[in-house]
């Protein structure tokens, strides 16, 4: 089965209609597509999902199916254009199909809000002819079966559900492990062991019935029909436990889904208040920081002046000096003047006493002219002393507030607080968006309602348990009556009574068979994807792969041990290994692949691109080109790149997908 | 209000342009119009303006001295770093005033207007300025 092209119209980021054309041609079976983060590859992925499975998700793991509305491209929605359409034209076994799925808005001029407000219409042409919806039912569900569409449609962010199958136990990993047996093709078996099984039984009551008209065999027949009775009844209750155990089940799963997704809300809810509390410390800090602010420009004005007082301060100082140096050297003057006018009127020396000579009499007289003279000349420094003192006394008065360290310290605070207050109000938009439809009466109800679905379902298991042994005894009762009469009695009691028993080999003999099939394929599926992990993997530790009874896929090292602790690159890698084995067991499809690389080193990433051309008949990848550029894609895949598109994004309401030069075509 | 009057005035004045300057930057950055008012005087005395640009300008009452300037430490100041007779103290005050907010609100409305940076660059300025000063007076 070959997947020839896929058509959008309004499907998410998608206005108005874009297509891929994914054709493999000769050995070239690889398309890729490049897009950004957000850009719309998830969304050709959801595409080709909804088209399918009539189902659109959100990353995230569990989340819910997309409402119609959520599928409607924005800008489309703002013109008014309230239809969605995607198409899917695919070959399979000679004939052409082309499966359409559309929604549109009931009333074409009211914006549609809920599901119920569109008209949804799917239809599949073989051969351009409109097949009816059973023919259009089986055929999607024998082309592309939902339970095993996650080997299909394989999206990289979601690997978590392949780890699952390690879990051995799991419900999840049960299903998947159902899924992957179903790929495999064992259900053929286990449906004619089923039959076979069916056939006896109506062989062994038609016996029973013959042997009512043959003398001696009455009682056999009496007995045999009581436990046909019994056996049938038991089934119809076995049958009905099973149908109650399986919709309990789903009802579970539901369940688990919806108090998982509330849990999460709650975490959102507790989120939500941290950071309103945290928004609240911060809003008030930042009205305290105003406040601080003020008080520090209320200053400032002093801090402005500093540098100028400093310069004034030291220019009054520098003149105090030169007042201080004049009044000593004034006083030294004068004190050597008096001395020298006593010594000549007293006519002797002040500081000896002796009498003076009249060459010193001369000299000191000059000399006393000499300091009249430098009296005279020494000036006194301009200013008023006491004035400036009082000025350089109130200059120092004047203090710094350190006003400039302040005011950036409390802005790099703000500056700080602001980022943060951003930061948190788009996390409260974020996460008011998530709990929006947040209903704690409803989570109460579902953790009630689940509580009650583990008790019924335990009931229910307990019953079936008690059915199924009851079954097995009386059946083996019934099988042992048979046989023990069935000999020496001609006609048509013989025949019936041999047909049942050639069943019973027949059922013996498919059970066998489905356990060796099992083997088989589990061992195919171990080889295969062990000889793929080898060739993607550049650890030269690991040896090989184990399988499990879930299909979980274990990594060997070099002494055949299990690796306990594996990487989220290795995980892929096993991921990528499983779908390439299990591709390659059954009749080998189409794999669409979103983001397959984003956990791969370069060395992974292109063994696995080397790889992938072998995984099956057709590849689709969707990357962004931190996984792989436009460069390396011709290079790793060589003459397997058939063609490649590039999604480009305007703007936020629309993509546009574009084929790109690279490629064979 | 006449600027050049050499009479020991009562009260500050403003110009109508300045006064809404001044509100403006007080709803914004300061808590009384006051501290925007005083600190636009020191802005000026720090950039070494002399106000002389807005002597036309007619101004009415924004404040009295005794709110202004209590402790007369910014009277003081201008007589020191001004260099101007006291009775012109407040008149001077009143120019640089008008100088310093409309300073303010001219980086302000240009998106400049940072207090951290313009204390670190008025002392620059009020450096050089003062050492112009000073070599005058020599």
């Amino acid at each position: 089965m070959i997947i020839s092209s896929i058509h959008l119209k309004n499907f998410m980021p998608y206005s108005g209609e874009h297509s891929l054309n994914l054709k493999p041609s000769n050995s070239s079976n690889v398309v890729v597509v490049f897009g950004n983060n957000m850009g719309g590859k998830t969304s050709i992925l959801n595409g080709i999902r909804w088209c399918l499975y009539g189902k659109a998700y959100l990353r995230g793991g569990e989340s819910k199916p997309q409402p119609l509305v959520k599928l409607l491209n924005a800008e489309a929605m703002r013109a008014a254009d309230y239809s969605i359409e995607a198409r899917v034209l695919f070959t399979w076994e000679g004939s052409d199909y082309e499966l359409r799925r559309s929604a549109t808005a009931i009333d074409s001029k009211i914006a549609p809000r809920t599901d119920s407000d569109f008209e949804v219409r799917v239809s599949l042409l073989k051969n351009s002819t409109v097949l009816g919806d059973d023919a259009r039912i089986r055929t999607l569900h024998e082309c592309f079966p939902e339970a095993i569409s996650r080997f299909m449609l394989f999206d990289g962010e979601l690997l978590q559900e392949y780890e699952e199958l390690l879990e051995e136990g799991s419900h999840q990993g049960k299903r998947i492990a159902s899924a992957i047996e179903q790929a495999l093709g064992i259900p053929a078996l286990s449906q004619g062991k089923e039959e076979a099984a069916f056939l006896k039984k109506e062989f062994q009551k038609k016996a029973a019935k013959d042997a009512e008209h043959i003398k001696g065999l009455e009682a056999f027949a009496k007995e045999a029909r009581q436990l046909d009775s019994e056996i049938d009844i038991l089934e119809e209750d076995i049958e009905e436990l099973r149908t109650q155990e399986e919709s309990a089940k789903v009802e579970l799963e539901v369940t688990d889904t919806l108090i998982a997704e509330a849990e999460r809300e709650r975490e959102g809810f507790n989120k939500i208040q941290a950071l309103k509390a945290t928004q609240k410390a911060l809003v008030e800090r930042e009205n305290e920081i105003v406040v601080e602010r003020q008080g520090v420009l209320r200053d400032a004005w002093r801090d402005l002046l500093m540098p100028r007082i400093n310069v004034v301060q030291q220019q009054i100082e520098q003149r105090l000096m030169q007042h201080r140096d004049w009044r000593i050297a004034e006083a030294d003057l004068q004190r050597r003047r008096a001395d020298l006018s006593k010594s000549l009127n007293n006519d002797a020396c002040v500081a000896c006493g002796q009498s003076l000579e009249k060459d010193s009499k001369h000299q000191i007289t000059n000399e006393l002219a000499r300091l009249e003279d430098e009296v005279s000349r020494l000036s006194r420094p301009d200013g008023d002393e006491a004035q400036l003192s009082a000025q350089v006394g109130r200059l120092r008065q004047v203090q710094h507030s350190g006003a400039s360290v302040k005011l950036r310290k409390l802005e790099a605070e703000q500056d700080d607080s602001n980022l943060r207050l951003h930061k948190i109000e788009t996390e409260l938009a974020d996460l008011n968006e998530a709990i929006r439809d947040f209903d704690s009466t409803a989570d109460a109800r579902n953790r009630a309602k689940r509580d009650s679905l583990l008790k019924h379902l335990g009931g229910l298991r307990t019953k079936l348990e008690d059915a199924e042994e009851k079954r097995v005894d009386k059946q083996e009762r019934r099988d042992r009556i048979g046989q023990k009469n069935s000999s020496g009695i001609p006609g048509r009691y013989q025949r019936m009574q041999l047909a049942a028993d050639t069943c019973e080999h027949l059922e013996a003999l498919f059970k066998r068979s489905l356990h060796s099939l099992r083997d088989a394929l589990k061992e195919d599926v171990e080889k295969i994807a062990s000889e793929a992990f080898l060739a993607m993997t550049s650890d030269k530790n690991y040896t090989g792969l184990r399988i499990n009874k879930q299909y979980g896929l274990a990594i060997l090292d070099d002494r055949g041990d299990k690796v306990p602790l594996r990487s989220a690159g290795a995980e892929q890698v096993v991921a990528l290994s499983l779908i390439m084995a299990l591709n390659k067991s059954r009749r080998a499809g189409v794999v669409v692949m979103d983001t397959p690389f984003g956990r791969l080193d370069t060395v992974h990433r292109q063994n696995i691109l080397e790889t992938l051309p072998k995984l099956a008949s057709q590849v689709v990848l969707l990357v962004h080109e931190g996984e792989l550029t436009r460069e390396d894609a011709p290079k790793y895949l060589g003459n397997a790149l058939a063609r490649s598109y590039s999604i480009h994004h305007p703007n936020p309401l629309r993509s546009e997908i574009r084929p790109e030069t690279i490629g064979v075509d | 209000m006449d600027d050049n009057s050499s009479v020991d005035r009562g009260t500050v004045g403003l110009s109508e342009n300045s006064h809404a300057m001044l509100k403006t930057l007080a709803d914004e950055h300061f808590s009384e119009m006051t501290h925007g008012y005083r600190f636009a005087i020191a802005l000026a005395l720090a950039m070494g303006s002399s106000g002389h640009d807005f002597d036309g300008e007619k101004r009415r009452t924004f404040i009295n001295v005794g709110t202004l300037d209590r402790d007369h430490a910014l009277k003081q100041l201008i007589l020191l770093l001004y260099d101007c007779e006291e009775s012109e103290a407040y008149g001077v005050a009143e120019r640089l005033a008008e100088w310093g907010v409309r300073e303010m609100a001219r980086r302000d409305e240009a998106g400049e207007l940072d207090f951290a940076s313009l204390i670190e660059e008025a002392g620059t300025a009020g450096a050089s300025s003062a050492e112009v000063d000073a070599n005058a007076a020599d």
